[in-house]
């Protein structure tokens, strides 16, 4: 079984504006920096395609320059283009606040212009998203599980459908095109907390962890693998996606000069105090809160590293750390985020991950 | 039970007796609900012979023109009402239906039935086989099928209000049901 990477790049404006704030106001933004950020993008993809990475990740966020894909099905119609042989994995659209059916719609669009490479991420998002739609947080879990039950629906029954739901009603549905894989694209979601991990053991979908650390995903895993088991079925590591920051340079002292510069991680939703509130207060968070607002917390680079949530180094090290994921979670695929934008010293790191850890990574 | 004005609409329970639902007094709003109590061991009888009493039932009732709604194996039965009367029925539904019948002469009827059916199947059904829906497809002229979602078997008793309102607009609307109606305004006092 080879371990899998993926590249994972937000799309990140590619200009200095404030890092404290959400929304941020659009009187920061600039087109041509815009413009300029995606074409970076497009050039990381394409290179993580040539270097041979499995996959590559989109994701939806929303009014802020963290990431310039808020609806991220588009990102991955482009990349249908731009990336030749690599799958394509939306992680994801956040589920609850869009049309399942549209979602439907736009994931077998990717698989049929892709020939059947996407990969099917669904999520709840972060609290902010909540915000964008104008969602109610509190109903996030209940219409993520409707949502998806209504998506697998549209993907593989043939008869035109109703659907009466708690949170949606449709009348007739029946979509064209459909997925090219059968009977529908692999389907991942976040796993962190436990009743998302029960969730998906329940329903056969793949298992993700992101901005957490290697300790909890290891104590998320073993949950998620004791629910699959009560339900009937056996995750393999293909079945579970963890997600990290990177970056390779030809030795681990460039490497870690270079990621001085990282800022340290706050999350969207903690960037805005009466939102990060009202979202804690609305019950989002689960049963496991403080797991799950832990896991998140803004720390230093030593410390990130040391709980797995970002990989830095030569390619020795990074193999080191990547191998440390594979067996403590037993992850078949890490989806590596690119954490600060290095210009060409970015493009060098996905070059030496693709030639020089890639290939032993495959024989994990 | 015959309760509520206007529309009347035959309800016919599964197998294990009649039910009270919630469904049926809040059809009842809007509608003349009449609940008929079927024989404890309908298979053994002729589906067609025992549709055919209940249509005398209920046209002793003084009732012309009705809708049916027939849970699981009644929904033979409420279809074998139509076939037999099909100028007093206006509009089908099929609760959570079994596999139909592989009966050459109820295919043929069933497959020249010139009112809309509605089939509901809920997306927690443990019992009728999944592949019901497509089979009522091939089988019927106008057959629209509808996941209730979060519901098993018993629809009615497990969403009530999705399943008044459904039933209610599709008895109401038929085909034309699937064009949506309410508003969407978010304030609609101005």
């Amino acid at each position: 079984m080879m371990m899998k990477a993926s590249l994972f790049c937000s799309a990140k404006y590619a200009a200095p504006v404030p890092d404290d704030v959400w929304p941020l106001p659009g009187t920061y933004y600039s087109p041509d920096v815009a413009v300029r950020s995606m074409q970076t993008t497009f050039d990381q993809f394409r290179l993580a395609d040539e270097y041979g990475f499995d996959w590559v990740t989109c994701a939806e966020h929303h009014f802020s320059p963290m990431s310039l894909t808020p609806n991220p099905m588009v990102m991955a119609g482009a990349l249908c283009q731009v990336v030749r042989r690599a799958k394509i994995a939306v992680l994801g659209p956040t589920i609850p606040i869009l049309n399942p059916v549209r979602v439907a719609e736009e994931f077998a669009m990717i698989d049929v212009m892709s020939n059947g490479r996407l990969v099917a991420g669904m999520m709840r998002g972060t609290g902010n998203e909540y915000v964008t739609y104008n969602i109610n947080p509190s109903e996030s879990r209940e219409r993520f599980a409707e949502a998806v039950g209504l998506i697998r629906r549209c993907w593989t029954e043939l008869e035109p459908f109703g659907w009466e739901g708690e949170y949606y009603q449709y009348r007739t549905v029946s979509i064209w095109p459909r997925p090219v894989q059968n009977p529908h694209p692999p389907m991942f979601m976040s796993t962190s907390s436990p009743e998302a991990a029960e969730f998906a053991a329940r329903n056969g979908i793949g298992a993700g962890f992101a901005f957490t650390t290697v300790p909890q995903a290891k104590k998320s895993v073993t949950h998620f693998r004791e629910c699959a088991q009560a339900a009937g079925w056996e995750p393999t590591p293909d079945n579970v996606i963890y997600r990290a920051a990177f970056h390779v340079a030809e030795t681990d002292e460039q490497a870690f000069a270079d990621m001085a510069t990282l800022p340290p991680r706050v999350s969207l939703t903690n960037k805005n105090k009466a939102l990060s509130e009202a979202v804690t207060k609305s019950g989002y968070f689960g049963s496991d809160f403080a797991g799950q607002t832990t896991r998140n917390a803004t720390r230093g680079l030593a410390e990130r590293i040391e709980l797995g949530q970002i990989v830095v180094g030569s390619p020795e090290t990074a193999l080191k750390q990547v191998r440390r994921i594979h067996d403590e979670i037993g992850a078949g695929i890490i989806d590596l985020v690119v954490g600060v934008q290095l210009g060409e010293r970015t493009m060098r790191s996905i070059e030496l991950f693709g030639s020089k850890v890639l290939p032993l990574m495959h024989e994990f | 039970m015959d309760r509520g004005k206007g529309h009347p609409i035959v309800y016919l329970h599964e197998n294990g007796g009649l039910q009270p639902s919630p469904s049926h007094e809040l059809l009842a709003q809007t509608f003349r609900v009449i609940t008929l109590e079927l024989p404890e061991n309908p298979r053994s009888a002729s589906i067609e012979d025992l549709a055919r009493n209940l249509n005398a039932a209920v046209a002793a009732l003084g009732i012309e023109r009705y809708s049916v709604i027939g849970t699981s194996f009644a929904s033979t039965v409420a279809l074998w009402m139509a076939i037999l009367r099909p100028e007093s029925v206006e509009a089908i539904v099929l609760s959570a239906p079994g596999v139909p019948p592989r009966d050459e002469s109820f295919e043929k009827c069933a497959a020249e039935l010139p009112q809309p059916v509605l089939v509901l199947l809920g997306t927690d059904d443990k019992v009728t086989p999944p592949e019901c829906g497509r089979l009522y497809s091939e089988l019927l002229r106008s057959c629209h099928i509808v996941f209730v979602y979060g519901a098993a078997q018993a629809i009615d008793a497990d969403r009530p209000e999705a399943f008044a309102s459904l039933v209610g607009d599709f008895v109401t609307r038929k085909e034309q049901f699937v064009v949506r109606e309410t508003s969407a305004l978010i304030h609609p006092e101005r």
